[in-house]
């Protein structure tokens, strides 16, 4: 039988699908093997025998996953939309320029994070990912926001300075960090021993924020501060992250893996080509190109994160 | 090898190919037929009964009927349990749902609809 478990686990690890319906599925392959090879040796075929002729009927390992895949990989329309209410959420909060008030900004952050850890210790269902990745939002632009400060701070420290309470903010800072990073990696490697799929659908949101808030600091109007400059793309950011929205809706409803790496693509584009037209004021064809290259990166690269790291092991 | 053998060889293969065609775009109505008649099947019973009752005619690949299974549970229109067998071993059997019993008489009759109009089409007085 030894066979035949080498070949449910060719399966499984192309299902990328969660390790209860995966049980279920290899569960239920398992028992079609013991029928079946019990049927061949009633009929005379040795054991060894009887087991080739099992798996030839069954045909290649990653096929099969892929049918099982698409079986079971289109969410209903609930799911769908659950998936898109964190791009809708930041869509309301640019639409109604509350983004810039802090109560708004934190009730809209803990809601995120609430949801997030709910769905993370309720089985992690796919449309959850898409939550993820804009719980790590807040996290990235306080590392981002801090930089100056934690490079002065370095600075000063290297120079010799003496103490002060510099030091005490750099090591806050340095420890949050180190937190921020490995809560980060910590995710993504989970993740990513189910499906780099799912790893690009969480991470998809974070280039369009990133150049948001790059373009925000350019303009020296960092967080809380009200007036014209600091809400001038908020019409851009509304437009992008209903696109994100989208996104999402379609990834949960499709059923082919393709389908969804090319929505994943597509729509990645769109939202940061909008962003950086409008923030960063990229018009030319390279800055246009430049841009599109940082979703294309952000969707393939934990593909080749799961090549390296999760099929190595 | 000869160009006539070359010819007939190709024409199995297309036939071959029509056949997967025509099975592949019934195989939803079939396993849905079955389990209804049935009323509590599991996949394995199912490929036996598909190929028993074609009388070998439909040579039905395992690994298609599986997918086909678990998609037309996630659409709800089957439904599965897992049942202990007396020595241990658990097994899924199938049943269908209301909503998999509305799709399956639609598609019967239409079914019965589509091959009316192709034996009308197909016909010897028409020929």
């Amino acid at each position: 039988m030894r066979v035949i478990d080498t070949y449910l686990n060719q399966i499984r690890s192309n299902l990328h699908l969660d390790t209860n319906t995966e049980n279920k599925v290899i569960g239920e392959l398992e028992t079609y093997f013991q029928d079946k090879v019990e049927e061949l040796r009633i009929e005379g075929f040795t054991e060894a025998d009887a087991t080739e002729q099992a798996i030839c009927s069954f045909g290649r390992p990653r096929n099969l996953a892929r049918l099982l895949y698409e079986a079971h990989s289109r969410g209903n329309w609930l799911e769908a939309l659950l998936a898109a209410q964190p791009a809708l959420l930041g869509a309301a909060l640019f639409a109604t320029h509350l983004w810039s008030q802090a109560s708004a900004l934190i009730t809209a952050f803990s809601l995120l994070l609430m949801v997030t850890l709910l769905g993370w210790l309720k089985g992690k269902p796919n449309w959850l990912y898409s939550w993820i990745g804009c719980a790590f939002a807040p996290v990235l632009a306080v590392v981002f926001l801090s930089r100056n400060f934690v490079y002065q701070s370095i600075f000063k420290v290297v120079i010799g300075s003496g103490v002060s309470s510099e030091h005490v903010g750099l090591l806050l800072f340095l420890g949050l960090y180190a937190v921020a990073f490995w809560i980060v990696l910590a995710v993504v490697s989970r993740i990513l021993k189910r499906d780099w799929l799912l790893v690009s659908f969480m991470l998809l949101p974070l280039p369009l924020l990133g150049i948001w808030i790059t373009a925000i600091d350019g303009v020296g109007q960092v967080l809380f501060i009200r007036g014209l400059t600091v809400h001038q793309w908020d019409s851009s950011m509304v437009l992008a992250l209903l696109l994100l929205s989208l996104s999402a809706v379609l990834f949960m409803r499709l059923r082919q893996r393709l389908s969804k790496i090319a929505t994943l693509l597509v729509i990645g584009m769109g939202s940061t080509i909008i962003a950086g037209w409008s923030m960063l004021g990229a018009n030319n064809f390279f800055n246009l190109l430049l841009l599109s290259s940082i979703p294309v990166f952000t969707v393939l690269f934990p593909a080749v994160l799961e090549i390296l790291f999760v099929h190595q092991s | 090898m000869k160009r006539g053998s070359r010819k007939e060889l190709r024409q199995k293969a297309q036939a071959l190919e029509y056949d997967r065609e025509l099975l592949r775009g019934n195989t939803d109505s079939l396993l849905l037929y079955l389990i209804n008649e049935s009323g509590r099947i599991h996949g394995y019973r199912l490929i036996k009964e598909i190929q028993h009752r074609s009388e070998g005619f439909f040579q039905f690949r395992e690994g298609t009927v599986y997918p086909a299974l678990h998609k037309l549970e996630s659409d709800g229109l089957i439904q599965g349990e897992w049942q202990v067998q007396p020595n241990g071993q658990q097994r899924r059997y199938y049943n269908i749902t209301a909503k998999g019993q509305e799709v399956l008489l639609n598609r019967i009759s239409m079914w019965f609809k589509f091959s009316q109009a192709m034996n009308l089409i197909l016909s010897p007085e028409n020929a």
